[in-house]
């Protein structure tokens, strides 16, 4: 029996180290394990926060481009309309007055006998300008509404200047890109983003390249094939109405979505003897 | 008080009395009104006066290089305006806009315009006739369209792959078909898979994009490329092509539907659009065949049951074609001319003249001639087949366009008309006549008048001494004939028919008095025409006085190519109207001198014209495309107009060709004749005598003596004679008494003597037939819109009324032009408050019913009413109608100049003291102002009470002449000036009290419109406090309210608030205190409570039944199925609107056939296979309910069966499979017609019976409800036993 637990023993200092040499294993592959699970959901976390981030500004931006599509469907180009101005003959000039309605040149001349001016040239160029103005001043806004979600979530945030911003239209959508640096500490880890993207999902630049393909017949060849311009867009259809004083006026609207852009259009007219 | 504050105050009143305006654009516009818009309306009514113009470079509002009236340019400009028209300012010349980063061309844009954009490159040439703008085809991934290189490479660039432009390419239609024949075939890749992958794409695609193997021509699922795509999967449109494809199970595009799959499927490889089903055909309504063909009329689209015909797999070929009003098929996009009569030049014999008119024809003596022919009235239009709908496009009016048309052929030979409205280059004719050193049409104007597809030559040759040519328009432009209607028209017209009547002089000067004898540009352009031809006439002896030249300006045929030459140069002459109608005053014959005869006057030629309207049936022209524009016009710059330029008219601005007619005066004998002698005659254009200097040779013979004269006429009819020895004379002895006999011949007896005379044709613009009785015709075809021109020409009392305002009208203006009668507008005036006393030619009173002062800020609707036609404005100051900056338009005119006879108002008087409500902080400084002292001792309180005490309001209005009463018509108010003890009232809510909300509603935003400017208040609890002011304190929900006096509304001062829906009956109860400008004053009103009740829908609105559901049979295809939906519940106990569709994302239309709880729907194009349709109705309160129902549409093609035969009580009993007809004969043969029929008892239903009789054999047929029957009998039953049955 001595034996036996002395031999049990006599083995017990070489077992001992032995299990001190497991659970030390073990230890340190546990410490191994949770620390690369704790990085992991700290990635996660991190990761989640920066598609959070671009998530909450891109739904804000976006509402704000979507109201200036709007206006700018509703106001024929414009997300304001310009001023009334009225001729010496005390027409309007930069607006048909058509059943009530004020719609706006898109190609307009005062002068008989000759070709209309467009008056939002570059007419790509010009929407954009036009959403870049209504949205920049609302910007800002986005990033309090951003800044606040993370205060909420107890990170400390601090936000540059903006530096860019820029509005392309595109067939996809409207693009709306912003360069203005936000840093996002918390638990003393810090994150910067440089950057933030939005798409809006629109039909405006379609629209917008047959109304510009409609000025572009009109200014060289006073008129436009409507019929062919449809044949050439399927998914657009066009109307087109000419009133009594020969003053054309043009809807072009997405068949899908019935968003339509109503604008009129005067040139190459002709007297008419008294 | 200073004057200042009065000025406020008188500001203050127009303003007050302006205010109700803004609710009714509120109506108009659906906006929340507001009253600065209508304030801005208001002041910026411009002044009527012409004014110079001056360049404003880059305005305020966007705009670059517009010309604007001088005193409005500055307030637009961003710059100083520069005093020139911007087309001389070197800024705004204009030239293309290349777009650098979109790669577009912007033709026709001012130079500052594109400095401004940095993305804009400035080019001179404003057609972007250069090489960066040269457009080509762009194909850019398995899409193509048309743009300039430039573009192609961004598209490219923004797609991420590569594009290719090819500048060699034609047209946008070439390239279209281009891109419809791109090579394709399959991109085999693999991605470590068993099986390849593929994509069915291009061959750039594959190499640039995919990095696949291309093999062209194959489809994906070739079973040779060992793809993971099987074959046939589904079907779908494909955008951008017109056809039905086969999908494989990769979503790769296949060949082109056919049921025939095999055949389609074409063992893997692409098969041509050619080589598919019915290549020639648009297919639609095909079942089998998905070619469909958008040139033919047809294009992909998905199936819609019970509005398309031929399922394809859930698509169709859709028909987009149309029939035009002649019933002619017209393929989708085919665009064709119509017109109102006839068009472009034509014969006066070539329409069918008939039997009654030959003795009108036999007087022109077969020279009728040829003429333009274009109605008066009339314009050319343009239709289109659009997706299956026939579109109106009206050329421009007055016929400044013409339509033209061209055939075109399409892609499988098929030919189609093709057309467009463009320019009518009438007035280039013109100015051909007259060219150096030409008279007339000379030889350099014949060969531009030919040349110039909107012209022809008129040659006039009435006589050898009387021919010339006259380059004309084809297409005659319309004049405006409102110049020429009304008093003026009238008189004009009764001054021409002066000469043939009793009128002569009378006309004239009522001509005069009509203000239409001055040269106007359409006068001048019809004076052209006017020509004098002078016949001579010779003494015979014997023989009296006889005609030995132009002769024949006496005959018919003077009149008739007169007058056709007349026609041709617009709407001049005797001619008819689009309704075959004229008047008679635009043409007129004289004869001046003491021989000879007048020819007949133009009016006869009438009938004539008047036949040719009705039967010349229009050739449409051709040529004159958008490729042939340049040419046609060939246009250096911007101006569309050639011909101005040499005739310093490049600038014309304004309206009317005034540049033309001073051009032809500087060409002075742009129409002349060329005579024997050159005898010119009216080359003068537009001046009332002509000069004229004939050198007539006249002979006289008498019995071998030949005397010669030489006849000088230098003015019209006054002969110089000197007789002249011949030479001949001289020789022998009889001549010495030769002469002298002559000598006393011709002094004695006069022989030998010549005279002139003088046959005038006077060309004037053409009159309107009298009357206004056929005004109304003018919109009787809604694809051919009533315009002015087309209304004005119907007749003299014809006019569009309140053009483009949606509500134009061509009336009757009989006895509109005298001055308006003004008269109170009783209808609108609420009597039981108020009452028009004291009604006089001068004005009215309004006061209360009881003969009191008005209430403060009592809303009041009244008005006047004119006996004729008139716009009507209003001030607060005597004022003249003239004037417009100093008065306001009532509500009919608000928008826009509107004559009418019931002219509206509404206002709300304000109290005094409310005038200086905006002017302090409380109410002490009220009353300290109030009491201030101003001129004449009067203090600011008893001024501003005498001025509400007695206000006018005065009335102008102007008939369709612009002609307005002399005195200003009175409307005089009076404003109770005590202190304001009434109490706020609501007047209107919205929604309106006791309204149903939806079932499910939480809350109810709700707007109430109060009487006066007032705070309110609500609770949903009853108040129980007696004292009014702690009754409103107690009261804990505050609305949002409009206090300011001046921004009332038609329904008053709004107050808006959200009010809760708890339960089925909810109710609010709201109170309102007055003049909020006294804040916590005691002497504030406060209104009763308002007890305001919103119900909330009891039910859900449900829909109880939708049919059919389960299985249903028909016949025969197409099958008509009857929708029928049962609604309960909601707001009104079922009541509602319901629609429905084949999927719950769309719905298709509204129940055509509905009672409010039952709806009805029939769909009659159905076809056999299984339905789930989708409902949706919605009640008054906006209850949604939505079901569906599914069905299984079955056919029934077998006939019926017997069952079972037996007889009992000596009747046949037949008993069927289904219900049925059954007939029998007894001739022992199958073969049935309707004499050998018998038809059993009981049809349609499943047991049928006959009398039974034993003798015979019964050979019976019988058939179901849908027709079904067997080829031969359905049973025979011969020598009846019945123990066998």
């Amino acid at each position: 029996m001595d034996v036996k637990i002395k031999g049990i023993f006599s083995n017990s200092k070489k077992g001992q180290i032995t299990v001190f040499i497991i659970l030390a294993i073990l230890l340190v592959m546990t410490i191994l394990l949770l620390f690369m699970l704790y990085q992991n959901q700290l990635q996660g976390k991190t990761g989640n926060t920066k598609k959070n981030t671009q998530g909450i500004f891109e739904e804000c931006i976006n509402n704000y481009v979507g109201d200036a599509t709007e206006l700018i469907f509703e106001n024929s180009g414009y997300t304001e309309l310009p001023s009334l101005v009225y001729s010496v003959t005390n027409v309007k000039g930069y607006y048909k007055q058509y059943e009530l309605k004020d719609i706006p040149y898109l190609c307009y001349t005062n002068s008989n006998y000759a070709r209309c001016v467009p008056q939002a040239p570059l007419l790509i160029n010009h929407l954009e300008k036009q959403i870049k103005t209504y949205i920049e001043p609302k910007t800002e806004f986005c990033f309090e509404i951003l800044s606040k979600d993370l205060k909420e979530r107890a990170y400390d945030v601090r936000l540059g200047k903006t530096e860019l911003l820029e509005v392309n239209l595109r067939d996809k959508g409207i693009e709306t890109f912003i360069k203005k640096e936000l840093i996002q500490a918390k638990s003393g880890k810090e994150e910067r983003i440089e950057e933030f993207n939005a798409v809006y999902s629109t039909h405006l630049y379609d629209i917008a390249k047959v109304a510009e393909k409609i000025v572009y017949e009109e200014t060289t060849f006073c008129n436009s094939d409507y019929v062919e311009i449809m044949r050439g867009n399927t998914g657009i259809e066009i109307e087109k109405f000419q009133t009594g004083d020969d003053v054309k006026i043009y809807t072009v609207r997405n068949k899908l979505t019935k968003k339509e852009w109503e604008f009129a259009v005067r040139g190459c007219i002709l007297g008419t003897p008294s | 008080m200073d004057k200042r504050k009065i000025t406020y105050f008188e500001i203050f009143l127009v303003v007050s009395l302006s205010i109700s305006f803004s609710w009714i654009i509120g109506d108009i516009y659906g906006t929340t009104p507001k009253i600065e818009n209508i304030l801005e309306f208001i002041s910026l009514i411009p002044s009527v006066s012409a004014q110079a113009t001056e360049c404003c470079v880059n305005t305020n509002y966007g705009a670059s290089c517009v010309d604007l009236p001088t005193g409005d340019c500055d307030s637009s400009c961003n710059e100083e305006c520069v005093p020139t028209s911007c087309q001389s300012v070197s800024q705004c010349v204009l030239g293309c806009g290349f777009d650098k980063s979109e790669g577009t061309c912007n033709p026709n844009i001012p130079k500052v315009a594109c400095d401004e954009n940095e993305n804009c490159e400035f080019l001179n040439d404003p057609f972007c006739n250069v090489p960066q703008c040269q457009q080509g085809c762009c194909v850019v991934g398995l899409n193509s369209y048309w743009g300039t290189q430039s573009e192609c490479e961004i598209q490219g660039e923004r797609a991420g792959i590569s594009s290719e432009f090819d500048s060699s390419v034609e047209s946008e239609q070439a390239c279209f078909r281009e891109s419809q024949n791109l090579e394709e075939g399959a991109c085999v890749f693999n991605l470590g898979d068993e099986k390849n992958s593929c994509v069915f794409t291009n061959q750039l695609n594959c190499d640039n994009n995919i990095n696949g193997v291309f093999y062209k021509g194959y489809l994906c699922s070739n079973t040779e490329l060992d793809t993971n795509c099987e074959k046939q999967d589904s079907t779908n449109c494909f955008e951008g092509k017109d056809e039905i494809y086969w999908y494989d199970s990769c979503g790769n595009r296949e060949n082109i539907y056919s049921s025939d799959k095999t055949r389609s499927w074409n063992n893997g490889k692409v098969l041509a659009k050619g080589e598919s089903c019915n290549p020639n055909s648009d297919n639609s309504g095909s079942g089998s065949c998905g070619n469909c063909n958008y040139e033919l009329g047809s294009i992909c689209g998905e199936f819609n049951p019970g509005v398309d015909k031929g399922n394809m797999e859930g698509f169709t070929c859709k028909d987009l074609n149309c029939i035009d009003s002649e019933k002619k098929s017209r393929i989708n996009g085919e665009s064709w001319c119509v017109y109102d009569g006839p068009i472009g030049s034509g014969s006066l014999l070539s329409g069918k003249s008939g039997g009654l008119l030959s003795g009108i024809l036999g007087n022109f003596e077969g020279s009728l001639g040829f003429l333009s022919t274009d109605l008066v009235g009339s314009r050319h239009f343009r239709q289109v087949c659009s997706n299956g709908e026939v579109q109106v496009e009206p050329c421009a009016d007055y016929r400044k366009e013409i339509c033209v048309q061209n055939e075109k052929k399409l892609d499988n030979g098929k030919k189609v008309d093709d057309a467009i409205c463009r320019v009518n280059l009438w007035e280039q004719c013109l100015s051909y006549n007259g060219g150096l050193g030409e008279e007339g049409c000379g030889a350099g104007c014949l060969a531009k008048c030919g040349n110039n597809p909107d012209c022809r030559i008129q040659p006039i040759f009435v006589d050898s001494d009387f021919k010339f040519n006259t380059c004309v328009p084809k297409y005659p432009p319309g004049f405006d004939l409102g110049k020429t209607s009304g008093m003026g028209g009238i008189l004009q017209s009764f001054a021409g028919v002066g000469d043939f009547g009793n009128f002569g002089d009378l006309g004239g000067q009522l001509g005069n008095l009509g203000g239409e004898q001055q040269e106007s540009d359409a006068s001048q352009i019809c004076g052209l025409a006017s020509q004098t031809c002078q016949v001579t006439y010779q003494k015979m002896c014997p023989g009296g006085w006889k005609a030995v030249k132009n002769e024949k300006c006496e005959s018919a045929s003077f009149t008739a190519q007169m007058n056709n030459l007349c026609v041709s140069l617009g709407d001049c002459g005797v001619y008819t109207n689009i309704e075959g109608k004229t008047g008679f005053g635009g043409a007129k014959v004289s004869k001046k001198g003491n021989h000879g005869k007048t020819p007949p006057q133009p009016f006869i030629l009438f009938p004539v014209y008047a036949i040719l309207s009705k039967t010349l049936k229009p050739v449409p022209p051709s040529g004159g495309f958008f490729q042939e524009e340049n040419n046609l016009l060939n246009l250096p710059t911007g101006i569309i107009d050639p011909f101005l330029n040499g005739y310093n008219r490049v600038n014309s601005g304004g309206v009317g060709p005034g540049g033309l007619l001073d051009s032809v005066r500087g060409n002075a004998g742009a129409i002349g004749i060329s005579g024997v002698a050159g005898a010119g005659i009216g080359g003068a254009v537009g001046v009332a005598t002509y000069s004229v200097s004939s050198a007539a040779l006249g002979s006289l013979t008498v019995e071998g003596i030949t005397t010669s004269y030489t006849l000088t006429s230098t003015t019209g009819v006054s002969i110089l004679g000197s007789g002249v020895l011949s030479p001949l004379a001289l020789t022998g002895i009889g001549l010495g008494v030769g002469i002298v006999v002559g000598i006393v011949l011709t002094q004695v007896l006069g022989c030998g003597q010549q005279e002139i005379v003088e046959i005038k044709f006077e060309c004037k613009q053409w009159q309107p037939p009298p009357g206004g009785r056929d005004c109304e015709k003018c919109s009787d075809d809604p694809l051919k819109p009533c315009s002015k021109y087309r209304c004005e020409s119907l007749g003299n009392r014809c006019s569009l009324l309140n053009e483009g305002t949606g509500v134009q009208e061509c009336i009757s203006i009989e006895g509109e032009n005298t001055i308006p009668i003004i008269t109170p507008l009783e209808e609108v005036l609420n009597k039981s408050l108020y009452k028009y006393e004291e009604i006089s030619n001068n004005g009215f009173r309004v006061r209360t019913s009881e003969g009191e002062c008005l209430p403060a800020f009592s809303p009041i609707v009244f008005g006047v009413k004119t006996d004729v036609y008139a716009d009507c404005r209003w001030s607060l100051e005597p004022f003249r109608y003239e004037n417009s900056s100093q008065s306001s338009p009532f509500l009919e005119g608000l928008t826009k100049q509107v004559f009418t006879k019931n002219h509206t108002m509404v206002t709300f008087l304000p109290s005094a003291e409310s005038l200086l409500a905006g002017e302090v902080n409380n109410q002490d400084e009220l009353n300290q102002i109030l009491d201030e002292e101003i001129e004449g001792g009067l203090s600011v309180r008893q001024y501003l009470l005498n001025q509400v005490g007695d206000l006018n309001v005065y009335v102008q209005c102007a008939n369709l002449d612009g002609n307005a009463n002399d005195q200003n018509y009175r409307i005089n108010f009076c404003v109770d000036p005590s202190p304001d003890e009434q109490p706020p009232v609501i007047i209107a809510t919205a929604p309106p009290e006791n309204n149903l909300t939806k079932f499910d509603a939480t809350e109810q935003q709700v707007a109430m419109f109060i009487s006066e400017p007032a705070e309110c208040k609500w609770d949903t609890i009853k108040p129980i406090e007696t004292d009014k002011t702690n009754l409103y304190n107690s009261l804990t929900n505050e609305m949002s309210c409009e206090v300011d006096p001046s921004k009332g509304g038609l329904l008053g001062w709004p107050c808006i608030s959200t009010f809760a829906i708890t339960d089925l009956e909810n109710k609010f109860y709201v109170q309102c205190k007055d003049q909020p400008w006294l804040g916590n004053n005691e002497s504030r009103n406060i209104g009763s409570v308002y007890e305001y009740k919103l119900y909330r829908s009891e039910s859900e609105l449900v829909i109880n039944s939708v049919k059919p559901a389960g299985e249903i049979f028909a016949g025969a295809e197409p099958v008509i199925v009857d929708l029928e939906v049962k609604t309960s519940g909601g707001a009104e106990n079922g009541n509602a609107i319901c629609e429905w569709g084949f999927d719950p994302e769309f719905y298709i239309d509204k129940f055509t056939d509905s009672n409010g709880k039952e709806h009805h729907y029939s769909l009659n194009q159905m076809i056999a296979g299984d339905y789930e349709v989708y409902i949706r109705c919605r009640d008054i309160a906006g209850n949604i309910a939505e079901e569906s129902s599914s069905f299984n549409l079955k056919l029934d093609t077998k006939p019926p069966i017997v069952t079972r035969v037996f007889n009992e009580g000596g009747r046949l009993i037949l008993t069927m499979d289904e219900p049925s007809r059954c007939f029998y004969n007894v001739e022992n043969s199958c073969s049935f017609s309707n004499e050998n029929l018998t038809e059993f008892e009981g049809g349609n239903s499943q047991t049928l019976t006959t009398n039974l009789d034993k003798e015979i054999n019964y050979n019976i047929i019988c058939q179901d409800v849908w027709g079904n029957r067997p080829d031969a009998c359905s049973i025979i039953i011969k020598e009846f036993d019945d123990r066998g049955i």
